[in-house]
This record gives structure tokens, sequence and C-alpha cells, in this order.
């Protein structure tokens, strides 16, 4: 038997790979460059592409921090405000957005107005609902933190800039003047409502 | 390992074409003709034996210096490449008369005892099925070890032993029905 299988892995060894023998390594040498190039050009579109994703993911988070209610880029805008809090934990910073907003809406309304265009009608509600989150924002701090200095400074900082609106754009009144109830609300020991601010009672 | 393997798989895991290029001179006849014994078809074993370098140079820096000789691990993907294309084409027996080629130029006598041989030592193995086949190869063509052909097959070294054992029972049984 072993003699045979002797036989048998002579032949064996004797077979030879002909067709490779000369050129074996120069056709493979060329799959293997093309390999190489077909690498190295998919690298460079991933890089690319994440270059690009962070750029306009950046470029579009930068953009959307000037949206207004109504805007392309607002529900971008609110969802990194989410994200922000999650991570920084400060309820200020959605007060300062929605007096932000409510500042650039009036200022908004008054070139609609200007331009005699249609969509100002629509402006007026957007204050207003943006008047309506920047009280529940209000009230939510107030209810945690609402003796803080740095809030009560806040609120009277808020006070202050939406009264100077009120001259600047008087076509706005009705919603700045809302929103200077909010920051009364907010406030401790208001000196025109009759109650203490729980619930604003009725003035005298 | 042979140094000089070893340092030439080393710089081919660090990208060296050239080095790998050796490896490939060095190893070309060894995966060849396991491959064109495993299916017996001249042309398509260069094309098989092309694609197993092709994915070794891919792979090669998955290969673990520790694990087995180099050699192990070339055989364990020529396998593989083979086990690939016959599941691919689903052949479930190779004619080893098929691809045999009209002997001309010179020496024709030379040429047709040759191929007398070569047929002998096909149609013993060939009635033999693929994996015992490869266990002869593997342990009395290629002469290696049980571990090695273990990690080959991703079996147990003493399942190894019992397999090869039954093989080569087989083959002597296949080679007393010619006499």
């Amino acid at each position: 038997m072993n003699e045979s299988i002797g036989k048998l892995k002579k032949e064996y060894l004797n077979v030879e790979p002909d067709a490779l023998m000369e050129s074996g390594w120069q056709s493979l040498e060329v799959r293997i460059d093309r390999h190489r190039s077909i690498r190295r050009l998919f690298t460079f579109l991933v890089i690319l592409s994440t270059v690009f994703l962070l750029t306009s993911g950046t470029l579009s988070v930068q953009m959307a921090k000037a949206a207004l209610p109504g805007e392309l880029l607002y529900p971008l805008k609110r969802t990194s405000e989410k994200v922000v809090i999650i991570f920084n934990k400060d309820r200020n910073i959605p007060i300062e957005n929605r007096v932000q907003e409510i500042v650039g809406l009036v200022e908004k309304e008054e070139r609609l107005e200007k331009e005699n265009d249609l969509r100002q009608e629509q402006i007026h509600s957007k204050i207003l609902e943006t008047v309506g989150e920047y009280s529940q924002e209000v009230l939510e701090v107030k209810e945690d933190s609402g003796s803080s200095d740095n809030f009560q400074n806040r609120l009277d900082s808020h006070r202050g800039k939406f009264e100077s609106l009120i001259k600047q754009h008087p076509t706005c009144a009705k919603e700045l003047e809302q929103a200077i109830e909010v920051t009364k609300s907010g406030q401790n020991g208001d000196s025109n409502s009759g109650g203490s601010g729980s619930s604003g009672g009725g003035k005298d | 390992m042979e140094p000089e393997v070893l340092h030439l798989v080393r710089q081919s895991k660090n990208g060296k074409k050239e080095a790998f290029g050796k490896l490939y001179t060095l190893y070309l006849k060894k995966v060849y003709r396991f491959i064109y014994y495993m299916i017996y078809d001249t042309n398509l074993a260069a094309d098989l034996t092309q694609d197993t370098f092709f994915k070794v140079w891919k792979s090669i820096r998955s290969y673990q210096e520790g694990k087995g000789s180099f050699a192990t691990y070339l055989f364990a993907i020529a396998r593989n490449v083979v086990i690939d294309h016959q599941r691919k084409k689903k052949e479930s027996h190779i004619d080893p008369q098929m691809e045999e080629t009209i002997p001309s130029g010179e020496n024709i006598e030379e040429q047709v005892i040759a191929k007398e041989k070569r047929q002998e030592v096909r149609n013993s193995l060939s009635k033999l099925d693929g994996d015992n086949r490869q266990l002869i190869l593997f342990r009395y063509f290629e002469e290696l070890s049980i571990p090695d052909i273990g990690r080959i097959l991703g079996k147990e070294e003493g399942n190894v032993r019992v397999l090869i054992f039954r093989a080569l029972k087989k083959l002597k049984k296949i080679m007393e029905e010619k006499i």
C-alpha cells in the first residue's frame, strides 16, 4: 500500500501549473492593483461623505439657530434644543429661545407688512403660539427655581425687551403685552397684580 | 515556519506586493495541484488558484503566525474556494476523463505515458469523495501534520486521525479492485 501511495504521490507532485508559470503572477498583480485602486477610491469617498455630512450637518444646525416658527429649519432647531437640554439640563435655554423667536417674529411681521405680504396675518398667530410656549417654560422653571436671582433678572430683561418692542412695533402690541404678562407671572412680588402670582387673579 | 517565509508573510501583511509575489512563486505548485486533484480541470484549476491567492492577499492580515503554518492557511483558503465553486456548479461527480487534451508536438510517446500515469492517479483518487480525497492529498501527498489538517478542516485531531484512517482504507480497497 505504501508503495502504491508513493507512486500516486510521485505523479501528484509532477503536476505543473503550466498556464500560470510564466504569467500567473503578472495577471494576479494586475488584479491586486485594481483592488487597491478601488479600495483607495472607496476610502476617499467615505472620508469625503463624512466630511460633507459633518459640515452640512453643522452648518444646518448653525443656520437653524436663527430659525423662526414656520420656517424650514425650525424643527431642526427644536430638536437640537431638546438634545442640548438632555446634556445641559439648563431650562433657561428654551426660555431664551422663545424670547428670541418672539422678537424675531415681531421684526418679521413688520417686514412683511412693508412688503404687503399676505403671510403677515399668519405671523400674529405664530407670535401668540410662541408666547404660549414661553409662558409654559417660564412656569416650569418658576416651580423649580423661581426664586433665584438669575431667573428673576432674566425675566426683567425679557420684560424690558418686550416693552421696547411695543414702541417700535405697535402692530404687535397685543401679543407683546401678553408676553409681558408672562414675565410678570414669573416674577416674585409683582406690583401690578393683586395676588402673589399663582394664577393671576383679576387686577383691582 | 521557515524564517524566509515568515519574513515574506510579515512584509506581505504590511502591504508589500513584491514579498507576496515571492510567496506566490513559492506556493503556486502546491495550491494548484491540490485544486487540480479536487476538480480535475486544468483551466479551472488555474482560475481557482488565482482566486485563492487573491483571497489570501486580501485577508493576509488575519493570518496569525502561532496558529499553523502559512501553507495550512493557504490550503484552508484553497479548500474553501473549491467548495464555493462546487456549490455553485452543484456537480456531484467529476469525470477525470473529460479534460484530457490530445498530445501534440515532440515526444508524443513520453507524453502519452505521462498522461496514462496521471490518469491512473486520477482514477484512483476520483473514486474517493471530495472529503476523503482531500484527506489523502493533505496527509500523504502534501505531508501536512494532523494538527494542521485539523485546523484546515476545523476538526479535532482525534477525529482527523479516524477520518484519515477510513480514507486510506477506502483508497486501498479501490486500488485492490483495480488489480
